[in-house]
């Protein structure tokens, strides 16, 4: 599978990212953020599509799941209750739920659900900071 | 859900939106347009949060008055336009017209900046001056007299088509986010992306090659870059001939410029020049593009036109791909440079020309007389003029200098010398806020319409996205609430609505290099934008258009000029007291000026330094024993100092720093020093030395 690799270093705070992310998703929220560490640097924040999602063993609907062709951790709304259990138990603290309704998580899908079909946190960042890496299952 | 589309009020680059409205009036998303071609779709975080603006510092809908015990109040409307009319009409009466002067901004609309002129200058006979001259006098300086009138003269496209683009004191990644994007996505496998800077900016990382010279030594290595492609023949002889002026005493101007004395002046080594004349000279299509890295010198009308002098040698203009190619900074800095009427009249040309003050009289239904005879006197001079008592009233519109001029304590000592000051801005709590008497709140661009033009000269339309609220007046309404105070009464006739005010300049425009009588005002609503000039009769036969195809230049011979002059000395030394260059420039592509709208953007405050602060080169941290996040006292050489945060770095060298502009502290440390002809502030080239804070 794949999984978006962030190189901290090459950071420089544009947000691009998050623009790209907000725009692909047809301007809703980002599913992915940055931050600041304790000493002031960047920090992009981006689902890993962990291996042993804590998010998914939390859900208690089945709406957070893991697709075992991709590899990726599915969000599916139509069986969410909103309990947001995965943001609380999200060790990256990467999932949040939506500013206008409060009722939606809002999960990095890898931009599957776009035109695109790839991340767009990935094509647009202008550094190269994040890039698109195989990894071992 | 009601979808409007409209243009963004940041940069320069003035991307579309559909902003989609709910019933209620509240913003759902904002989405980049598709299908304008400036954005083609995307945008960048500051237009993607247009919405957030006045959500958490909102602005009061009614006017404020400062009292006798300092406090602000609120007011009527038709009170404070009272109190402005008579306070302007006393203080006139009692120290002459040119007691009364305004400071705009790039960032309204051009009907708003032009009516702002016809209060300001034609009425009330003082002088005016804009933001626009701290970020693109010098391009406007330099083009004028090369080309005869101000002209940007690229599409965007030609970022696209160019083989070889060379970037000089400019950094878009951060800058201009969306014009490198339309770099990066259709440049070309083999083209070549040079980048002439002194920090290993952003934009560098991105380059193929980094020509890293010494801070302000740009002007040399323009010279001598010249001098090495007249001397190996890799110039345009029939374009030389035919469509310039001049070219022998340019020739004979740069020969002094020895390529064997370029290493020591700039740091480059004779090699990398060759290497760089050949790149150009073998380049089908060169363009070259600047920013404030050459705007904002103490030479810079020079170095500007030094690089207009390059593609003019080589031929590179008027075809795809090239241009000598000033990026403009705000998002309509290009309508104030045609309809500020602050430097030129409507539509440009001077004070003095009789026909055009003829057309432009006419246009304005005023009798000529009116219209101003010279020039207004530049920023700098206006703080000068209040500091020396000579002018006791000033007009503030969407500018906050007491954070942005280049010696903002000098500001800070004419505001508080200043009879009357009146602050018109969509933030009631800026740093000039503070020592306003009377506070006019304006809607942000979300609330208003009009037009701006982009930097490469389109024209698009700003659309009402939200309702006003009861009481709440934007921009044109207040000027024209000043406007029927000081009585001009039938003045404002051409002026009723931002319509009029667009169709009465629009006349202004004809005949002249920005002709664009072709233009209807409602035909710009969901547009491609329309870059001028555009002709009454003419038909759009492309979405992007450049200037010069025909080889004909403004000038009255129809050639382009080469200007030159010798080198002059810096302002202040580097020496051993002051060891360090300092320059100013963008921290982040989220922040924007002085910050006081983009802290309303939720993604930039969290990740921002929230107080300025200098980079330094980590080796020279080092050695004055100094850490990332201590504080330390940076003084210029004419004793202003202030402390800075330090953030380490390996992206400036070992003698040279770099401070973010966005902070109140950056402008208190740089001495007043401007370009002789643009008037245009030097923020760019600061001796400095660097003390630790025990």
């Amino acid at each position: 599978m794949k999984r978006i690799k962030i190189n901290r270093k090459k950071c420089i705070g544009c947000l691009t990212c998050v623009t790209a992310c907000t725009v692909a998703h047809g301007s809703r929220d980002t599913r992915g953020r940055i931050v600041i560490d304790s000493e002031g640097k960047y920090a992009p924040i981006y689902c890993r599509h962990c291996t042993r999602p804590e998010c998914v063993y939390a859900c208690p609907t089945g709406a957070m799941r893991r697709d075992d062709e991709s590899g990726y951790v599915i969000y599916d709304k139509s069986r969410c209750a909103s309990c947001f259990m995965c943001i609380m138990a999200c060790p990256y603290g990467v999932l949040k739920m939506d500013y206008q309704t409060n009722r939606e998580v809002m999960k990095c899908d890898m931009c599957l659900s776009t035109e695109s079909e790839y991340p767009q946190c990935v094509a647009k960042c202008p550094m190269g900071a994040l890039t698109l890496e195989e990894v071992y299952r | 859900m009601r979808i409007v589309r409209s243009t963004c009020n940041y940069c320069s680059i003035a991307c579309n939106f559909d902003f989609h409205v709910n019933e209620n009036d509240f913003i759902e998303r904002v989405v980049p347009a598709k299908n304008y071609p400036v954005n083609k779709g995307f945008c960048c975080i500051k237009g993607l949060n247009l919405d957030k603006q006045n959500t958490i510092y909102e602005n009061p809908v009614l006017p404020l008055l400062k009292n006798k015990k300092g406090q602000f109040e609120h007011i009527s409307w038709g009170e404070a336009f009272n109190i402005f009319a008579n306070k302007i009409k006393d203080i006139q009466n009692r120290y002459g017209k040119e007691s009364f002067a305004f400071l705009s901004t790039g960032q309204l609309c051009t009907e708003e900046m032009a009516l702002a002129g016809h209060i300001g200058r034609n009425f009330l006979g003082g002088n005016g001056d804009g933001n626009t001259r701290l970020c693109m006098a010098t391009a406007v300086v330099a083009y004028k007299q090369s080309f005869g009138f101000d002209s940007p003269p690229y599409t965007f496209e030609d970022l696209e088509l160019s083989d070889v683009a060379i970037f000089i004191g400019c950094n878009p990644v951060v800058a201009h986010p969306i014009l490198w994007r339309r770099l990066v996505d259709g440049r070309g496998e083999d083209s070549k992306l040079i980048v002439i800077d002194p920090r290993k900016s952003e934009t560098v990382s991105n380059a193929d090659i980094w020509i890293d010279l010494k801070p302000k030594s740009d002007l040399r290595l323009l010279y001598t870059l010249a001098n090495v492609l007249i001397e190996k023949e890799w110039i345009d002889k029939e374009f030389i001939k035919n469509s310039t002026e001049d070219f022998e005493g340019f020739k004979s101007h740069v020969k002094k410029y020895d390529i064997n004395d370029i290493e020591e002046h700039t740091g480059i080594s004779k090699g990398r020049i060759l290497d760089l004349a050949k790149i150009i000279h073998e380049g089908k299509r060169v363009s070259f593009w600047w920013t404030m890295g050459v705007n904002q010198g103490y030479q810079a009308v020079r170095t500007a036109q030094a690089i207009i002098n390059l593609a003019l040698m080589t031929g590179n203009i008027g075809k795809p791909g090239t241009g000598a190619n000033s990026i403009t900074g705000q998002c309509n800095a290009m309508g104030s440079r045609l309809f500020s009427n602050t430097t030129g009249l409507y539509g440009g040309g001077e004070y003095s020309n009789k026909d055009r003050r003829k057309v432009v009289a006419e246009a304005l239904d005023i009798d000529e007389d009116m219209l101003p005879k010279k020039s207004s006197i530049p920023y700098d001079q206006i703080i000068e003029g209040i500091n020396k008592g000579e002018i006791k009233a000033l007009w503030v519109i969407a500018t906050n200098p007491a954070a942005s001029f280049i010696n903002n304590l000098e500001f800070k000592k004419a505001a508080e010398k200043l009879e009357f000051l009146a602050l018109q801005d969509i933030y009631s709590d800026t740093e000039t806020a503070k020592y306003a008497h009377l506070i006019l709140p304006s809607t942000n661009g979300l609330k208003k319409e009009g037009v701006l033009i982009n930097t490469e000269r389109r024209i698009s339309k700003i659309q009402p996205v939200i309702p006003k609220k009861e009481n709440e007046l934007s921009d044109y309404d207040i000027m024209l609430g000043i406007g029927e105070a000081i009585g001009m009464g039938k003045l404002l006739e051409k002026w009723r609505t931002p319509k009029d005010a667009f169709e009465t300049i629009r006349e202004c425009t004809k005949d002249m290099p920005c002709d664009i009588t072709g233009v209807e005002y409602d035909d710009l609503i969901v547009s491609q934008g329309i870059q001028w000039p555009f002709r009454k009769g003419e038909k759009l036969d492309s979405k992007e258009r450049r200037l010069f195809e025909d080889k004909k230049f403004y000038t009255p011979s129809k050639k382009a000029k080469f200007i030159y002059e010798d080198i002059s000395e810096m302002p202040y030394e580097q020496n051993k007291e002051y060891p360090y260059i300092l320059s100013t420039g963008r921290a982040t592509a989220g922040q924007w000026h002085t910050q006081t709208r983009t802290r309303e953007i939720p993604a930039v405050e969290a990740i921002i330094v929230k107080e300025g602060y200098i980079n330094i080169n980590t080796d020279t941290a080092e050695k004055l024993g100094i850490r990332e996040n201590e504080k330390v006292k940076v003084t210029a050489p004419n004793g202003l100092s202030n402390n800075f945060l330090v953030k380490l770095t390996r992206t400036v060298k070992k003698d040279h720093v770099f401070v973010p502009m966005h902070y109140i502290e950056s402008n208190s440390v740089l001495p007043s020093v401007f370009d002789t002809y643009s008037r245009e502030p030097n923020y760019k080239y600061v001796p400095v030395k660097i003390e630790k804070i025990n």
